[in-house]
C-alpha cells in the first residue's frame, strides 16, 4: 500500500490552522483592514471570507445539498466566518465517518475562478481540506510585512494532527 | 476505502509547482534579486534555495544518508537549486518504491528550532512536512511577487493539478 496521509489527519491539521488565524485575528481586530488582493479581496476580512465560503459550499457540494452562493454567506463579522468555518468541518467530518461515501466517483462543478472542473470527490475534498492551508500561508507573509507578527508557523511537523 | 492523499500525489503536485516556477525563474531572472523576508530569506533566489534546499535534506534524513550542511550547498545559479530539487525527489521517489520501507518508523529530531511536542515524528509525518513545505512557501512567493508588482499567474490549488486525480 502506497503511504498516505488519512483526511482525518488533513482535517485536523487543517482545522488547527484555522482556529489559530482565527484565534489571532480576534486579538489583532487591526489586521482585517489591512489591504490584500489575495484572490481579488480588498482586505483581510475578505480573504478570510473567501477561505471559509470556499470550505461550505464544497462541503455542501460533496453532500449534496444545494450550494449556497458566495452572495448568500455573510461578509462578516469575525465570529459569523469561524461559524461558517466550523459548519464546513462538520461537514466533511460527517463525510469522513460514512463508509458508504464513493470517493472516487467524479463530479462536475462550477469553480468561483476556473470555470467548469471535473475532479474525483477524493480530490475535491483534498482541495477543500488544503485551500485554507495555501491561503494561511499567503496572509503570513501579507501580516509580516504589515508589521504583525502570528507567532506561529504552519508547517505540517510542527503540528499536533498527526505524530 | 478509507480516503487519503498519498505521498505519491503530494509528490506529483510538488513537482507540478516545482516546475511552474523553475520556468517563470527562467523567464523572468530578475524576480530573483527582489526582496523577500520570508524565512529571513534576503531575496527571492535565498528564499527559493531554502525550498529546494530543505527537500533535499528532509530527503536525505529519512533515507539514512548523511545529511549535507547547508554551507555545503550552492547559492546559485538558479540550475543548481534545481538540481538541489531533483537529487530529493529522487531519493523520495526510491523510498516511495521501497516495500520493504516502514513510513510508521519514527525519527528523532534533535532541532532546537522545533518546538519539544515535534521533536519526535513518524517518517509518514516528516515526507508529508517535506511536500507540503514547498506548497506553501510558493503560496507565500506568489503573493510577494504579486505585491511587488510581478503576478505570476501561479495555480497553487491542488484543484488545479494536472496529475492528481
Amino acid at each position: 500500500m502506497t503511504p498516505a496521509l488519512s483526511f482525518e489527519e488533513l482535517l485536523a491539521w487543517s482545522d488547527e490552522s484555522t482556529q489559530r488565524w482565527f484565534q489571532f485575528l480576534a486579538e489583532n481586530p487591526a489586521v482585517l483592514d489591512l489591504p490584500c488582493g489575495i484572490y481579488g479581496t480588498s482586505n483581510v476580512l475578505g480573504l478570510v471570507r473567501h477561505i471559509v465560503v470556499v470550505e461550505m459550499r464544497h462541503g455542501q457540494r460533496l453532500s449534496g445539498e444545494t450550494v449556497s452562493t458566495y452572495e448568500q454567506f455573510p461578509g462578516g463579522p469575525l465570529e459569523a466566518l469561524l461559524d461558517l468555518h466550523n459548519e464546513a468541518i462538520a461537514h466533511f467530518r460527517k463525510l469522513l465517518a460514512d463508509s458508504t461515501q464513493d470517493w472516487a466517483a467524479e463530479m462536475e462543478f462550477t469553480s468561483l475562478t476556473a470555470g467548469t472542473l471535473r475532479s474525483s470527490r477524493r480530490k475535491l475534498l483534498a482541495h477543500s481540506l488544503l485551500h485554507a492551508v495555501r491561503h494561511w500561508a499567503q496572509l503570513s507573509t501579507l501580516t509580516r510585512a504589515a508589521g504583525f507578527s502570528t507567532g506561529f508557523a504552519g508547517d505540517l511537523l510542527l503540528s499536533s494532527a498527526l505524530q | 476505502m478509507t480516503p487519503a492523499i498519498h505521498l505519491n500525489d503530494l509528490l506529483s503536485w510538488n513537482q507540478e509547482s516545482a516546475d511552474f516556477w523553475k520556468a517563470h525563474f527562467d523567464a523572468n531572472p530578475a524576480l530573483l534579486a527582489l526582496p523577500c523576508g520570508i524565512d529571513n530569506a534576503p531575496n527571492v533566489q535565498e528564499f527559493v534555495r531554502h525550498i529546494w534546499m530543505a527537500e533535499l535534506r528532509w530527503a536525505q534524513l529519512l533515507a539514512g544518508l548523511p545529511v549535507t550542511a547547508r554551507t555545503d550547498l550552492p547559492a546559485g545559479p538558479l540550475d543548481a537549486l534545481f538540481d538541489l530539487h531533483q537529487q530529493g525527489v529522487k531519493i523520495l521517489c526510491t523510498l516511495l518504491n521501497d516495500p520493504s520501507y516502514d513510513w510508521d518508523k519514527t525519527i528523532e529530531l534533535d532541532y532546537d528550532w522545533l518546538p519539544p511536542h515535534a521533536r519526535t515524528a513518524t517518517r509518514l509525518k516528516i515526507a508529508g512536512h517535506v511536500l507540503f513545505h514547498g506548497q506553501r512557501h510558493w503560496a507565500q512567493l506568489a503573493t510577494l511577487v504579486r505585491v511587488t508588482g510581478f503576478p505570476s499567474d501561479f495555480l497553487g490549488d491542488l484543484i488545479f493539478s494536472a496529475t492528481v486525480k
